[in-house]
């Protein structure tokens, strides 16, 4: 018997009784605008930095602005929607050069559109294309608190993490 | 440092004491771990965290008892999506899976994201016996790989380490500046140490932290973004994880990513979250389902629920007793109050200490992300210890005494006159000796009163 | 007993308190451990009727006060700050106050009774409810970490300048007062029967 067969035969033997999927809790009913309000609160929170692209405003010159110098060493990438609660931005890898370009650079920015956006992690996971190879939910830029709780940005990833929302698309 | 290097655990009891001489460094421990636990009681501060919860612990509970099945289907759209999936009895087939990816390409480095799963097999000693060099790559695991000690906490491994000795281990593995002790400094210092591995190791291991059957996809979360770097660079990705680590749907980990950050450390999530189904077209990926005694605690239904551990630290955290004992004092690869009912799994008779090392206060039971009953498991555990006659040492000859006296109310009385008696008697310095647990670490012998409860109603009798 | 495992020597301490409790329509106790373990263990380790019968009737003090005898509130006078120690059992167990992990505020029986009487003042904790260390035979077995537990609750205490600590359960209260002589705190511990008699004398 392989591995396989004595794990799955050791499983099915120990006879779990049937027990029910889990039933998502409903979430507070939120307003729609409400959403970008708490998205950016949270971003700042979590060391990120957020923006509007209104219409009419040139990207280049938006990220200019925001980057300055660190324009350079920056990766832009494209993120599919926002979440809320918790200030992600969610990223395929379809829409990548290379996967690790999301921790490759010093200053990461993720342009999403500006209506691409949800309230909690239960409706991420179900815009979250199914079919992905890979996928990130992007929260601020990368962080440790190793050396005594100390709050340290750029552990490994991007030292400053920019959302941009995109009123353009 | 306090790491036992080397010779027998002493049990929590002896380990704890031992911990405890450098009070003021005990009290910064605790307070460091307090820390964590009021960082955690702000994040999960929103409206639904217990209906959360309760999800969490239901879609756990339902995994348990689809496990064959979801396991399977896991298998097979991993393997539909180029995934190579590996399955380990226990812990030395893990090692051997995962020395022969590593051999068959000839890989002689390794860069490493946080995995106790790998902890638990002793991976990196295997693979290091081997002539094969395992970096760690979370700053805190790096830490104590360069000082060549276990991690004391499951999420935060070095939280025992004071920035100052930190500063001299750097300086000393890594050429800092000697004195050089701000975070920021180190902290920037570790990430071009440990680039190079990262950018270029042969092989990226990871944990996981979920599993799912419904896409064969492999979550990752951490807020450095090491294990991103490893594995989306390297062309190899193994990915090693234990069996109850599964869960059904994509709606089951949206649960529980709502709940594993806020738990764990108060953030509402990780800074990142890898959901990965397929490797990169020029790269393999590999997954190792571990069982090594998961099936056997399958199987026993008063301790299934430790299956649905999340691996999130939040009753480490909470605990009174790990906050001024420390890791070590458990002597095994997972702390704390769930390592205490993990742990006599593996070896009854090692770890009969730990589930007395316990007040049974059930704080942890009230944070735990997905409401294992710890307390019960630990009732259970002691049950089982004093059924095997291995109680800690007194407990066998105390308590049967006890349970003599108390059982007849003649005796009771008899046995508090006689108290009464000795303790008029005795000079108190000879009963709170330090032979004495009572009185030995700073507490004085309780006055016994001069009559019971009883008497005193008899005599009260009749007063209005 | 039975919390160290010990379920031999346990059964026939139980099977001799059940049978002396069988008659009685209410047993109030002056403790949240027993009290939990009467209604939650109780009844499955022993697995008789009259085990059942007991865990029913069974209340905490104050429990029992603002319950069964429909007095949340007692007119008295008590003019001190007041540190409350609910005890662990009486606060997961039963439930008995909010708990910080729940995200509930300090609340229960024994706060209402407490709140309620001319002059006290109740101090609010940094920790409010965690353990004070003394866990049963935790105490012995584990005696170094039991002390400095104890410790640091006093120390808890002392920060927020109550001059009294009272508590439901006696063996807490056993333990704390052991350290507080011990280390010199000019602390009065009282049990919360003991503190209500005297404001409502």
């Amino acid at each position: 018997m392989s591995a396989r067969d004595d794990i799955l035969a050791a499983i099915r033997s120990a006879a779990v009784p049937p027990a029910p999927p889990a039933q998502l809790p409903s979430a507070p009913v939120q307003q729609a605008d409400g959403l970008h309000d708490e998205f950016l609160c949270v971003l700042n929170e979590v060391g990120g930095q957020g923006a509007i692209r209104a219409e009419g405003q040139p990207m280049e010159a938006l990220l200019a602005e925001r980057l300055g110098a660190a324009r350079a060493d920056a990766i832009v990438l494209r993120g599919r929607f926002a979440v809320a609660e918790n200030a992600a931005v969610y990223v395929d890898a379809a829409d990548l050069n290379a996967r690790n370009d999301i921790v490759r650079a010093e200053h990461l920015v993720v342009i999403v559109p500006f209506s691409a956006i949800v309230p909690t992690m239960h409706e991420a996971m179900r815009l979250m294309p199914a079919d992905s190879a890979c996928g990130w939910f992007l929260s601020g830029p990368s962080k440790t608190a190793d050396i005594e709780q100390s709050l340290v940005f750029g552990a490994q990833g991007s030292r400053t993490h920019h959302v941009i929302f995109d009123r353009g698309t | 440092m306090s790491a036992p290097v080397g010779g027998a655990h002493r049990g929590h009891a002896k380990s704890a004491a031992g911990f405890l001489v450098d009070a003021e460094r005990a009290a910064w421990h605790d307070r460091s771990l307090w820390f964590m636990r009021q960082k955690r009681d702000r994040g999960t501060a929103i409206a639904e965290w217990e209906s959360l919860r309760l999800a969490g612990s239901a879609l756990k509970a339902h995994a348990m008892s689809r496990l064959a099945d979801l396991l399977e289907e896991f298998e097979r759209r991993a393997t539909a999506n180029g995934v190579v999936v590996h399955w380990a009895r226990d812990a030395a087939e893990h090692n051997a899976i995962v020395l022969g990816i590593l051999h068959a390409d000839g890989v002689t480095r390794v860069s490493k994201s946080k995995s106790m799963l790998t902890e638990e097999c002793g991976l990196n000693p295997f693979l290091e016996a081997r002539g094969i060099e395992v970096v760690d790559t979370d700053l805190g695991e790096r830490i104590v790989q360069l000082a060549k000690e276990p991690p004391s906490h499951i999420v935060i491994p070095a939280i025992h380490w004071k920035r100052e000795e930190i500063g001299a281990l750097f300086h000393r593995t890594m050429g800092t500046p000697a004195g050089e002790t701000s975070p920021d400094a180190l902290a920037a210092a570790a990430r071009v140490h440990l680039r190079d591995a990262l950018l270029n190791a042969g092989a990226g291991i990871t944990g996981a932290n979920v599993i799912v059957a419904e896409t064969g996809g492999v979550v990752v979360c951490t807020n450095e973004g090491n294990a991103d770097l490893g594995m989306h660079s390297a062309p190899i990705h193994i990915a090693c994880v234990g069996i109850e680590k599964i869960v059904a749907t994509r709606d089951d980990v949206g649960v529980l990513l709502r709940l594993l950050a806020r738990s764990g450390t108060g953030q509402p999530v990780t800074a990142y979250t890898t959901h990965v189904t397929s490797p990169r077209p020029d790269a393999a990926m590999h997954v190792v389902l571990v069982d090594n005694g998961r099936t056997r605690r399958l199987a026993d239904e008063a301790m299934r629920a430790a299956l649905h551990c999340i691996r999130c630290g939040a009753c480490l955290n909470t605990c009174p007793v790990y906050r001024r004992s420390g890791g070590y004092s458990y002597g095994h690869v997972i702390q704390g109050p769930i390592g205490a009912i993990l742990a006599p799994a593996v070896d009854l008779d090692a770890h009969r200490e730990l589930p007395f090392a316990s007040t049974l206060c059930g704080s942890c039971a009230d944070v735990c992300p997905v409401r294992i009953d710890i307390p019960a498991q630990l009732l259970a555990w002691r049950a089982r210890s004093a059924a095997a006659g291995a109680l800690p040492s007194g407990y066998s000859t105390i308590f049967p005494f006890l349970g003599w006296v108390l059982s007849r109310l003649s005796r009771f009385e008899r046995a508090a006159r006689w108290a009464r008696r000795v303790q008029k008697v005795i000079p108190s310095s000879w009963l709170s000796g330090r032979w004495n647990p009572w009185t030995r670490p700073g507490r004085t012998l309780p006055v016994i009163a001069d009559e019971t409860f009883r008497e005193w109603a008899q005599r009260e009798e009749g007063r209005p | 007993m039975f919390n160290a495992g010990v379920v031999t020597a346990a059964r026939a301490a139980a099977d001799n308190w059940v049978r002396a409790s069988a008659p009685f329509d209410a047993i109030v106790m002056p403790s949240g451990s027993c009290t939990h373990y009467v209604r939650h263990h109780l009844p499955r380790f022993l697995g008789s009727d009259v085990a059942a019968h007991a865990a029913k009737v069974t209340f905490e003090l104050c429990e029992f006060i603002a319950g069964p005898l429909g007095q949340p509130t007692l007119a008295g006078r008590f003019p001190h700050r007041v540190a409350m120690h609910l005890g662990c059992h009486a606060q997961r167990g039963l439930r008995l106050g909010g708990s910080s992990e729940l995200h509930q505020t300090v609340s229960g029986p024994m706060h209402t009774l407490l709140t309620a009487l001319d002059g006290l003042t109740l101090v609010p904790l940094d920790r409010p409810d965690e353990c004070c260390g003394f866990g049963g035979s935790f105490a012995v077995g584990e005696a170094d970490v039991s002390v400095v537990m104890g410790r640091d609750k006093l120390a808890d205490v002392a920060a927020h300048d109550a001059g009294v600590l009272v508590s439901s359960d006696p063996s807490c209260l056993l333990h704390l007062e052991a350290v507080a002589a011990h280390h010199g705190h000019a602390l009065r511990t009282m049990h919360v029967a003991e503190l209500l008699e005297e404001a409502t004398r």
